[in-house]
Order: structure tokens, then C-alpha cells, then sequence
């Protein structure tokens, strides 16, 4: 059966003279059935750059991106506004989406217009209510304002609504609830779980937060330094974490509860202090940090194989 | 100046207020907060983000600049040689001298919080020969605060854009200790952060309180940073603590019920397994430009009462003398 | 650490790499101003060959007509034929002329007008005036905005700095030469205070001594002090601005936090990263500056590049016209260039960054 999304063998270099390789050789599906996929990494994993590739804003140098069987780069007019308005996205800075000179009103009425989703002004006007109503929001505390009177979370719960309006298929999420505080985030992740089960709407989940992925549910990809270390069920990984990174990143979450304390002090060298950056990728980029370092971690590069305890669980790794 | 204070409270905000004047109103950023923290102890201070939990912690460094403006209360700090000063009285040049010797301000973890065309050696070293060190010894102290958060001394040479996130975050950590004042004040230190920095962040803070029994005012809107290395948690709401007591105490026996609902609203596995769902704080969060009657959570209480929307309630212990404490009306 | 990562042995080259991404910026840089300018050149070139009628030839034409009239104008038509080939195709035309930019440099034969003094020494002539009046005011102007708009910024909340700012905005929305009339017709017709209508004493004779200097200097007052007055609000202006911008940055407050006196936030952390955008700024107008302003010069009968370009029009003397315009471009393109150049001195992250 065809996929919603298929990402293959994506890779992407910057720079000409010095090069980083910020995406290596990055493949994974999104079924067509609805469904929530975390992608997991810390700053420079290669995430947001997946992302961006994903939604069209940046040719990779190598793989490509099926979004319904058709690529991404498909050059057919109609399948290129089809594909803009199943795919929507949700950025960081809830801020910087908004032009600051217009009311929140305009973030929810353009789409209206661009899709043509109404009629009459009563109707576009009822739609906009009822949406703002299915994210939590009471559409008298944000509607007539103008962005900097509304919080970090009611902005991108704004956001939300403006996805509801347009009802697309595919939702992503980049680093979406890093701006917003504790408190607001489980509003948040609570609408991105209603609409996969109310609207069918898939969410590509990017975080650098484990706890909210975990919070998700669905698959989960653990990037670092551009490369997969470890995918699955997002329980199964989550629970049995193999690859050293994501137990590192599992174990780091701050438990909320004061008889849980982290036991040791970190490493440093678990804690990326170094500066100088290898270029030499024939190897596991995490060695240097690796509590399990072996010799042949420094001379080949792990691929991604399956995990030895379950087969839906698949990790880069020469320890396994 | 002297004053008797129970404990050995090394930092004491008394009844604290601070507004923000606009044309016609003014906004209650703070209001009547009263907060101790001990020599050797990290106190949280919790809340959404608004709460004036960030008013806060400028106001205690007696930096309010317009339109903001405190309106009463006092900071006092027990200095290195036993007095006791309150910062927001002190005459300017002392008010910087106080500053960094006696109480040092860590700011978010970001690349803005430093000069972005300062080599971070002189950064470090500006304050120090302003705070009395000649050059030579500022650069010495420099170098072994950089040691102390565990940095090469290189990095003095390096600008802000040449380090990781954390590095920027240990080098702002080592500016703070460089005078070793008895009060720290960090303001969300990690949460531009990912979570292993993060971690080995908090865990260095832990650290300074014990090499130096600093006292250590953290604030976040992150529950479990704090059920990681806070001794005790304050809890704000809308300008206003609500909740204060010793962490294992209000994770244990929450009892305001914005406290119960913080608490409840972290993400994790655990409720999700079941296929349960977290409940968000749910309702309008607060505008301090108008501030509900009586007590400011009653809007989105669940157990509001109907004295709650007609008087503020005041701390009380409902669990004796055990040092939790609580303003609700339902105690 | 285990094989290969040594830090010791790879420090030398990766001290090396860091100062990569400088060159490549430097190289960039150099590279686009080289592009601009033969740009601009053949651009120059188009216009006074294209343009209908090919001015250049015609006025060659027109000049070899006069051959009875004028005395020596065959040789002259015939030397303008040899320089520019006139007689040849286009494309050798193009040639020709690149070869007498770039060989020459910048040679452009005699002037039309002037004949037969070389281009190159009218403008030399013209220079020093717009050198000593407009590139001094302009610096001038530069200086005090920029430090009166950084006190302004830094007193953002005073009310005298307020006034102040509406005073700045009345100044530099006034059309400079209004102002220039206004001062000139106060100060000196009515008043009688300060020398106008010429650069310097009507009997004196230009040399480099005392009495000479001195009549330039009284007679540049009133030029030199309406074009800073009208220049400096602009700067006064755009540096308040990045001040104010600046003031509200998060490592401003951390320096408060930090206990600095206010004149060493002042200094070393507002004042030193306002001052970026500002410099800048100061080199492209540095450029321009030397195109001189004719309104100015009209009123002030300073005898600048922008007369010479006004009399040059008047007169058809495209080869002056063609010699200023390049002159121009050239002057400005280099301005920036060395903008460019000067930028990762004043500001780390272009040193070294990889963006």
C-alpha cells in the first residue's frame, strides 16, 4: 500500500570549501492511516533541516521525498497547491509567523480566502469560532488582538486553528512547543492527538524534548549528527532505549519527582563539551561521548539494523 | 540597617510589589511576595510564563527600569562581612558593588546574553577590575572560575558565537561565582537547552551550592527541574506565591490547586500508557492588567468557593509547623 | 580520546580552516566589486555610444565641421578618432575603451571643451573643492551625529531627549537647500557675519599660504555648517535608533546585572555594537559624497565636481560627462568595497563564521 510520506536516502550538505553534513542517509514512512511520528534530536541533529526539506523550502543533495507516491519536487502546478495545503506547518517562534501590524483575525482568515473553504462572511466567521473552540481556545480571549497581547501558547494554539480551518493531512511540527511553557504544552499535545483521532490530521512531531514525544505516542527516530541512531515504536524505545545516545537522552529527561533525582553526576565528556569538530564520518559519530566506546566504533560506521530484542526496533549500533 | 530575620536568611524579599505604569492603569507585575533563601539551599520559584516570576528576579537585583516600578517591600542580602543591605536602598555606586560580589544574576542559557563582539575574556574580566581586582588578578580569577564549571582557559579567547549552548551557559555560570557571592539568581538557565546539557547544567549548579554553600534562587516554569535540584519550591501565580514549602513536601501533598494542576500537567509516559490524557491548565491565563478579585486563581478553580472572588486569602500551614505553606481558602 | 582526534596535531590546520571562511568572504567581496565595476564601465560606455545618435561621434562630427573655424579642431576630431576609434566597429570601440580604463588607468583623453587639457586634470581641478568641502562635511557630520545620536539613545527616556528627536526630524525633513538660502541670506546678507557667494577672497590668488587658507576656511563656514547641520540629523537619527534597539538587547541587561558602571555599558557594550551599522553606513556616503551636490555648489558658488558635470551637460563635453560618471561609480563602488573589507575588523562574526 502507498504511504502518506517517503523519505529516502536524504542527505544534505552545506558549504563548499568546508562542508558539514547536517542530513545523512535518512529514510523512513509515514503510513496513509493517520498517525503521529516523533522525530527526536538535539541542536544540529539534522531535524529541523529534515523539515524543511520535507515542506519543499530546501533541495537535499541526495534522496528524495514522496508525498503520495508523487515527489515533492513534482513541477505540476496543481499537485504543488494540493501537496501546500495537506501539508501545513508549525514553526518554533510562534512569534515571527505573525506580521505584528495585523490582528490574529488575518492568520485565520487568509486561508479562507486562499482555499475558498467559505461563502459568506457569517460562515467564515462561524468556521473561525468553531475552530478556535477545537484547540482550547475561547475565540473572545483572541480574536480583535494583535499578536503581542496573546502568550507563547495561545499563539500557537492560533496556529492550530488555522490548521483546523484548512484540515490537511499532514501536520509539521517543528520544535513547536519549545517556546511555550510547561503549562501550556499539554494543551498543545492534546490537539495534535484530537485531530489524528477526530480529523485523520498525521503530525511529523520535531523535538528535542523526549518528554513530549513520549507524551505522543506513535514512532520515533532518534537523529544525531544527521544520522539515525535508533527508530521504533515510540513506547518500545522509549522503555528499552539501545543506542548509549538514547539512553543518554532518555535518562537526562528531568523526572518530575523529587525521589527520582539523578543518581551521577554527568560525564563530562557525555555532555558535548568539545569544540572541535572530526570531519572523518566513516566511524560512530557518538564515540567520542560513549560510555561503551569499542575499538571498531572509531573504524566503521554502525548501520541501522534490527534490534535483537524486538523487530520493530531498529538501532545503529556495533554493540548490538 | 541590622535586622533581625528568624533564620540565617542570606537573601529576604519582604512583601515585594512591583507595577508597570501605563497611560491610564497600572499593570500588578508582583505583589506582596515575601521569600527566603538559605546559605547551602537551591529554593525554585515556579509558574507560567507572565506570572512575574522574571519581574521578580530584576526586582531583586534593583534593576526595575520605566515603565516598570517598584512600589514597596525590600531585598535584603547578608553581605560577605555581615551586614545586612538592602539593595534597593543603597546608593548607586554601592547597589553595583553589591551587584556580582553579593548577589549574581545567571541569565537563559542563549548566545544574546553575551556580547556578541567581546572576546569572553574580556566580558569576564570588565566586571571584575569594576569590582575592585587589578587586571592581572581579574584575569587569574577569570581563568579559575572557567576551571570551576569545568572550561578550558581557552575559551577566554573566544567570542560568544564560537561556543556551544552550554559553554555559554557554563561561561555566564563562572561570571556568577567569580566574586563566590553568597546569592545566585537564575533566571530559566536551561531552557534554551537540550535536555543532556540541560542536565549536566543543573548538575553543575548543584555542584557550586556545595563547593561554595551559595544560595541559589532558580527559577523555571519546568516542574521537573526542580523536583531534580530544588530544596524548596515557590510556587507563583499571577504576581502573587501562592504555594511555598520544601519540594518533596508539595510533590508528595500538593496543596494549592494551581500546584495540583502544575504538577499534573507534565508530560510523560505514565498517564498516556493507559490511554489517559493530561489535562492542560485549561481557562484564560492571567492579565496583570486586570486581576480578578479576591483571590486571583478563582477563575479556573475547580473548587472556587464563593469567598474566593471576595477576598485575597493569606498564607497559612494546614499541615502544622511542618514549613509548607498555602494561600486558599479551602484551608 | 582515541585515534585521530588528537587536538594538539590538528590545531595548527584547524587554526588554519578557521580563517577559511574569512578569505572566502574577503575573495567574495573583491570578486563582486571587480563585476560591478566593469559593469558600471561598459554600462557608461553603452550610454554615450548608444545613446541615439551616438553622442560621441557627433561630436567629433560636429567638431571636424569646424575645422575652418577653429583653429587646430581637424587635429583635435582626428586624435578623438585615434583614441576612441570612431572609425572602427563597435566592438574595438568597446576594446579600446576597456583597454584605455584599464591601461590607462582611467584615461579618457582630452576634454571636448577644454581642449586640449586631458579629462583626467579638469576633474583634478574640480576635486579639491569637493574634496575639501563635501568629503569634510560629510566626515564632520558623521561624527557628531553619531555621538549626539548616541546620547540621545541613551537618554532615551528623558524629556529634553524627546525634543531633541522632534528638533533632529524638523532638520532633516528641510530640503537642504532651503536651509542653505535660509542661513545664507540671514548670516550673511542681513547679518553681514560670515563671507558668501564665493570660495575665498575675490583678490586673492589660490597658493598655499596663511591669508589664502584662512579666506577658504571663513568663506567654507556657511557651506560646511549646513551641509553637517542637515548631514548630521540624518546620522543623529539612525544612531538613536541602533542605540535604542541595541539598549533593549539581553546582554545589556546582563551588564546591569553584572554591576557595570554606566559609562562602561555606554562605552564598550552599547555604543561599540551601535556603532557597526553606522561605519557602515559612513563609507558609502563617503563615496557618494565626492559627486559633489550641484544645488550646494550653486549656492555657495563652490566651483565642485557637481559644476563641472552641470557645465560639462551645458556645454556637450561627453568625454568630461563620461570621465565624471566613471569617476563617480568608481568612487562609490570603492567606498563600499572598503566597507566590506573593513567589516570582520569591527565585528567578530563575520570573521569567522560560516554562514
Amino acid at each position: 500500500m502507498a504511504d502518506l510520506l517517503t523519505v529516502t536516502s536524504l542527505g544534505q550538505i552545506f558549504g563548499t570549501m568546508t562542508t558539514v553534513q547536517a542530513v545523512d542517509d535518512v529514510s523512513f514512512t509515514m503510513p496513509k492511516e493517520p498517525s503521529i511520528f516523533n522525530l527526536v534530536g538535539e541542536s544540529g541533529s539534522g531535524k529541523t533541516t529534515i523539515a524543511r526539506i520535507i515542506l519543499g523550502l530546501q533541495k537535499p543533495t541526495a534522496g528524495h521525498v514522496l508525498y503520495n507516491n508523487t515527489d515533492i519536487g513534482s513541477k505540476d502546478k496543481q499537485w504543488q497547491t494540493l501537496f501546500h495545503r495537506e501539508v501545513q506547518a508549525v514553526f518554533q517562534n510562534p512569534y515571527s509567523v505573525y506580521n505584528p501590524v495585523y490582528k490574529v483575525d488575518r492568520v485565520l482568515q487568509t486561508p479562507i480566502r486562499k482555499f475558498k473553504l467559505s461563502r459568506s462572511q457569517q460562515e467564515s466567521r462561524e468556521m473561525i469560532e468553531s475552530s478556535l473552540r477545537a484547540v482550547d481556545l475561547r475565540p473572545g480571549d483572541v480574536l480583535g488582538k494583535y499578536p503581542h497581547q496573546l502568550s507563547g501558547g495561545q499563539r500557537q494554539r492560533v496556529m492550530l486553528a488555522r490548521i483546523h480551518l484548512i484540515q490537511p493531512r499532514l501536520i509539521i511540527a517543528d520544535e513547536a512547543v519549545s517556546m511555550v511553557d510547561a503549562a501550556g504544552r499539554v494543551t498543545f499535545l492534546n490537539v495534535l492527538l484530537d485531530f489524528r483521532e477526530r480529523l485523520n490530521i498525521s503530525t511529523l512531531y520535531i523535538t528535542h524534548d523526549l518528554s513530549t514525544a513520549q507524551y505522543l505516542g506513535g514512532n520515533i527516530i532518534v537523529l544525531y549528527k544527521g544520522r539515525i541512531v535508533e527508530a521504533g515504536l515510540t513506547r518500545e524505545v522509549t522503555k528499552n532505549p539501545l543506542h548509549p545516545y538514547a539512553r543518554l537522552l532518555i535518562q537526562s529527561i528531568p523526572a518530575p519527582d523529587p525521589n527520582k533525582r539523578w543518581a551521577e553526576k554527568l560525564p563530562l565528556n557525555m555532555a558535548e563539551m568539545s569544540l572541535v569538530q572530526s570531519t572523518n564520518r566513516a566511524r560512530c559519530l557518538f564515540a567520542e561521548r560513549c560510555p561503551n566506546v569499542m575499538d571498531a566504533c572509531w573504524q566503521t560506521r554502525p548501520e541501522l539494523r534490527k534490534a535483537p530484542t524486538d523487530n520493530t526496533h531498529e538501532v545503529a549500533c556495533h554493540l548490538y | 540597617m541590622t535586622q533581625d530575620t528568624p533564620q540565617e536568611a542570606v537573601l529576604a524579599i519582604r512583601s515585594l510589589s512591583v507595577v508597570y505604569v501605563g497611560r491610564r492603569s497600572a499593570a500588578q507585575a508582583v505583589t506582596e511576595v515575601d521569600l527566603e533563601v538559605q546559605n547551602n539551599e537551591i529554593l525554585g520559584l515556579v509558574g507560567e510564563s507572565g506570572c512575574g516570576k522574571t519581574t521578580l528576579a530584576v526586582a531583586m537585583l534593583g534593576l526595575i527600569e520605566p515603565p516598570g516600578k517598584v512600589i514597596g517591600g525590600a531585598v535584603q542580602i547578608r553581605t560577605h562581612d555581615h551586614s545586612t543591605q538592602d539593595i534597593l536602598k543603597v546608593k548607586p555606586s554601592l547597589h553595583r558593588q553589591l551587584l556580582w560580589k553579593e548577589i549574581a544574576y545567571i541569565p537563559q542559557g542563549s548566545m544574546s546574553a553575551l556580547n556578541p563582539v567581546k572576546r569572553v575574556r574580556e566580558q569576564l574580566t570588565d566586571t571584575l577590575i569594576e569590582h575592585g581586582l587589578k587586571k592581572n588578578e581579574a584575569l587569574e580569577r577569570a581563568r579559575w572560575a572557567l576551571q570551576v564549571v569545568s572550561l578550558d582557559a581557552a575559551i577566554l579567547e573566544r567570542y560568544p558565537h564560537e561556543l556551544s549552548g552550554g559553554m555559554v551557559q557554563r561561561v555566564a555560570i563562572a561570571g556568577a561565582i567569580s566574586m563566590q557571592p553568597p546569592v545566585l539568581v537564575a533566571d530559566e538557565p536551561t531552557t534554551a537547552l537540550d535536555v543532556v546539557t540541560q542536565r549536566s547544567i543543573l548538575q553543575e549548579l548543584v555542584s557550586i551550592r556545595e563547593k561554595f554553600g551559595s544560595a541559589i534562587l532558580l527559577i523555571s516554569h519546568d516542574m521537573g527541574v526542580m523536583a531534580q535540584i530544588a530544596d524548596r519550591i515557590a510556587v507563583m501565580y499571577a504576581g502573587r506565591i501562592v504555594e511555598i514549602g520544601s519540594i518533596h513536601q508539595v510533590f508528595a501533598s500538593p496543596l494549592h490547586p494551581y500546584t495540583k494542576k502544575l504538577i499534573n500537567a507534565i508530560p510523560n509516559a505514565r498517564g498516556r500508557e493507559s490511554g489517559e490524557r493530561l489535562i492542560g491548565l485549561g481557562g484564560e491565563s492571567p492579565n496583570i492588567w486586570r486581576h480578578p478579585p479576591g483571590c486571583r486563581f478563582h477563575p479556573r478553580c475547580e473548587f472556587a468557593i464563593e469567598r474566593c472572588s471576595q477576598q485575597a486569602p493569606v498564607f497559612t500551614s494546614p499541615n502544622g509547623s511542618s514549613g509548607q505553606r498555602v494561600a486558599c481558602h479551602l484551608y | 580520546m582515541k585515534n585521530e582526534e588528537k587536538p594538539e596535531e590538528k590545531s595548527f590546520r584547524s587554526r588554519l580552516q578557521r580563517y577559511r571562511p574569512l578569505a572566502r568572504y574577503l575573495g567574495n567581496r573583491f570578486g563582486v566589486y571587480l563585476f560591478t565595476l566593469w559593469a558600471s564601465l561598459s554600462l557608461a560606455f553603452i550610454l554615450f555610444r548608444f545613446m541615439p545618435g551616438n553622442p560621441m561621434a557627433m561630436s567629433v562630427t560636429q567638431l571636424q565641421s569646424n575645422a575652418g573655424l577653429i583653429v587646430g579642431a581637424d587635429k583635435a576630431a582626428e586624435y578623438y578618432r585615434e583614441k576612441m576609434g570612431l572609425n572602427e566597429p563597435l566592438h574595438i570601440q568597446y576594446l579600446k575603451f576597456l583597454k584605455n580604463m584599464i591601461f590607462g588607468p582611467f584615461d579618457f583623453g582630452h576634454s571636448f571643451v577644454k581642449y586640449p587639457t586631458p579629462v583626467n586634470e579638469v576633474i583634478g581641478r574640480y576635486l579639491p573643492w569637493t574634496l575639501g568641502l563635501f568629503t569634510t562635511s560629510v566626515i564632520l557630520a558623521w561624527i557628531l551625529g553619531t555621538a549626539i545620536g548616541a546620547l540621545l539613545g541613551w537618554m532615551r527616556r528623558s524629556r529634553f531627549a524627546s525634543w531633541a528627536i522632534v528638533l533632529t526630524t524638523l532638520i532633516n525633513i528641510t530640503p537642504i537647500y532651503v536651509l542653505a538660502v535660509f542661513l545664507l541670506l540671514g548670516l550673511s546678507y542681513k547679518l553681514g557675519w560670515l563671507p558668501s557667494g564665493r570660495p575665498y577672497d575675490a583678490q586673492m590668488m589660490p597658493s598655499w599660504k596663511w591669508p589664502f587658507i584662512k579666506s577658504v576656511l571663513i568663506h567654507a563656514i556657511l557651506p560646511v555648517g549646513t551641509m553637517v547641520l542637515v548631514w548630521s540629523s540624518g546620522w543623529i537619527l539612525g544612531m538613536r535608533s541602533l542605540m535604542v534597539s541595541v539598549l533593549g538587547e539581553d546582554y545589556l541587561a546582563y551588564a546591569r546585572a553584572k554591576g557595570l558602571s554606566p559609562l562602561t555599558i555606554l562605552k564598550e557594550y552599547a555604543f561599540r555594537n551601535a556603532l557597526l551599522p553606522q561605519v557602515a553606513g559612513l563609507a558609502i556616503v563617503l563615496g557618494m559624497s565626492l559627486n559633489g551636490a550641484y544645488i550646494i555648489e550653486i549656492i555657495f558658488r563652490i566651483p565642485g565636481l557637481g559644476t563641472l558635470f552641470a557645465n560639462a551637460a551645458a556645454l556637450r563635453d561627453f568625454n568630461t560627462m563620461m570621465g565624471l560618471l566613471v569617476f563617480s561609480a568608481f568612487t562609490v563602488l570603492t567606498g563600499s568595497l572598503i566597507v566590506d573589507l573593513a567589516m570582520p575588523l569591527f565585528d567578530p562574526r563575520i570573521r569567522r563564521s560560516d554562514a
